[in-house]
């Protein structure tokens, strides 16, 4: 994200009613927090949240898109290689399958679940590492 | 019994859920969004699964995503509390179709008297008298026709509305297509289900509201409440029993009950509301699930209605067959809403958050807590209980001069006027006291 965007960002959010709020955009992600003292110019504070290990190695989480069952058609292998747009994985939900993309190409680091454990929301379920 | 029950709910009714649960030996599975993760529902709950983010939409009625949640906990039976689904007829069949007990009538039952639209109807072909309104609304020349007929002020209701959502009132015909919109737009998000009628508004009416819990070999009738303080349509002071009622009343408004479920077979928790106008009960609406106020009648009735809802969905005896009522019960909602700015949803963190002691309490929330803009504005229910109405008003007086709040605006104020009131105190309210209390104090202080 450019400083311009994130500068576009703030503004729009300053004029927002909320005290604080938590923004992923693209691998970055953003904590707002206003302070309370009306009587000053609204504090904003920006620190990006992204984790030591994910800004040096260049590594993300995918995480589950859905509340389900997970299945892996094959076995995922550390180390092995995917592209962007490549499924990886899928959740079923009330006997539907429904596919989950790498959005972007590299190396499979870590694999958290198995085949066939359920998972919840927001549960992160592999991690990918760039290829370098 | 059952072993382990999900809550499809969030906030103080999932706590007050839990609590029941626990109390039969069920194990209690809550599911939240990613705006409910630090919750006090989902702390207290045995098990945890998170089902989405933080719209409603994506979360609490994301009925395949609580499903799932249900078959990976392995729950036996559902309990919907009250809002999102629990008057959603699809999903009380989905959930039975998963092989989990829905803890409230079956869908059928949901899709009769729910309905507002089919409850009325059925109200009426059972001879209650009802309050003059229309069918369901299709078209805008049917809307103008059927509130021309009614004449105004007229309510514009969604057909799964409640707790304030989808009820908009409208002056005339300028104002009409106006608040049929909002109301239709209301009904879409919140309910999944646009459709609306219309209902002629009544000035000086009450609102009072028929407890019920149906087995199957009898309709138990446990009490009745008179939920006339509202506001924007939104009942902010409950009391148990309606005192307001003579006992030909009372025997007249159980009669009316009876004579609309006894033969509906109607197995699970239930209200019947009625608007009171002039001596004469008009049926309203009926509610096929727990509702907000349900503690009241728990203290008037010695019932713990969760449990005994639980109990009926399993079909285990109640352990009781009749119910006697002693006492009188208040119930005050304390909204996040500043009664200083108009009313305004206010959010963000509670840096106090103090409630009373020695009256019962019924909330979700704590100091530090956040209040989030994506649910509802209850913060907590503050119920008092005692031997007669004066003695319950007086607790209430103590108990609001305890509640201290921070970092939130709330309706405290409001709650204090209403309760200090000369109608209040005399009984002599209705159902449009709340507002006009509030303006006549406004205008006392700018005078």
């Amino acid at each position: 994200m450019k400083l311009e965007d994130l500068n576009k960002l703030l503004d729009k959010l300053e004029q927002m009613n909320f005290s604080e709020v938590e923004l992923e955009i693209d691998q970055t992600k953003i904590h707002v927090k206003k302070g309370f003292d009306a009587t000053t110019k609204q504090m904003v504070s920006v620190k990006p949240e992204q984790s030591q290990r994910d800004v040096t190695s260049d590594e993300f989480v995918i995480k589950s898109p859905m509340v389900g069952i997970v299945h892996f058609e094959t076995p995922l292998k550390n180390g092995q290689k995917v592209s962007a747009g490549d499924v990886v994985a899928q959740i079923e939900s009330m006997k539907l399958f429904n596919d989950v993309t790498s959005p972007r190409g590299g190396l499979i680091d870590d694999v958290r679940v198995q085949d066939g454990d359920s998972v919840e929301f927001d549960q992160p379920l592999l991690s990918i590492k760039k290829d370098k | 019994m059952f072993k382990k029950v999900l809550i499809a709910n969030r906030g103080e009714i999932a706590v007050r859920i839990i609590k029941a649960c626990h109390q039969l030996n069920i194990v209690a599975v809550a599911v939240y969004s990613t705006a409910d993760r630090q919750a006090q529902f989902v702390r207290l709950a045995d098990e945890s699964v998170c089902i989405g983010p933080a719209s409603a939409k994506n979360s609490y009625l994301n009925r395949e995503a609580i499903l799932m949640a249900g078959i990976n906990t392995n729950a036996d039976a559902v309990h919907p509390g009250y809002g999102f689904l629990s008057e959603d007829e699809l999903f009380a069949q989905m959930c039975e179709e998963c092989g989990m007990t829905w803890i409230g009538p079956q869908a059928s039952l949901i899709h009769d008297f729910s309905d507002k639209t089919n409850s009325r109807r059925i109200a009426k072909q059972r001879g209650l008298p009802i309050i003059p309104g229309s069918g369901m609304i299709t078209s805008e020349t049917q809307l103008y026709d059927q509130a021309n007929k009614l004449g105004y002020p007229i309510l514009l209701k969604a057909s799964h509305g409640g707790g304030g959502k989808g009820i908009r009132m409208a002056n005339s015909a300028k104002e009409l297509f106006a608040k049929y919109q909002i109301v239709k737009e209301e009904a879409d998000s919140s309910f999944l289900d646009g459709s609306i009628y219309l209902e002629r508004d009544f000035e000086d009416a009450r609102h009072i509201e028929v407890q019920v819990l149906g087995l199957p070999d009898k309709l138990l009738i446990l009490g009745d409440r008179d939920c006339s303080l509202q506001r924007h349509r939104q009942k902010i002071i409950e009391e148990s029993n309606a005192s307001v009622l003579t006992k030909p009343e009372r025997q007249e408004l159980y009669k009316l009950v009876h004579q609309l479920l006894d033969d509906a077979n109607y197995q699970s928790l239930g209200t019947v509301e009625f608007l009171l106008v002039q001596h004469q009960f008009y049926f309203l609406e009926m509610n096929t699930r727990l509702q907000v106020e349900h503690s009241i009648t728990e203290e008037t009735s010695g019932v713990d209605i969760v449990q005994a809802q639980i109990k009926a969905a399993a079909h285990n005896s109640l352990g009781f067959s009749y119910v006697t009522f002693d006492g009188h019960a208040i119930e005050c909602r304390l909204n996040a809403e500043n009664d200083l700015t108009n009313f305004v949803f206010e959010t963000g963190k509670l840096q106090t958050f103090l409630m009373p002691t020695g009256v019962r309490v019924d909330t979700g929330l704590q100091s530090g807590d956040k209040v989030t803009p994506f649910y509802d504005r209850l913060l907590a229910k503050i119920i008092v209980y005692a031997p007669d109405r004066d003695q319950a008003i007086r607790q209430m007086q103590k108990a609001l001069s305890q509640v201290e709040v921070c970092g939130i605006g709330t309706n405290l104020t409001e709650l204090k006027r209403v309760v200090a009131s000369q109608k209040f105190v005399t009984d002599q309210y209705d159902i449009h006291s709340v507002g006009k209390l509030m303006e006549e104090s406004n205008h006392e202080s700018y005078a």
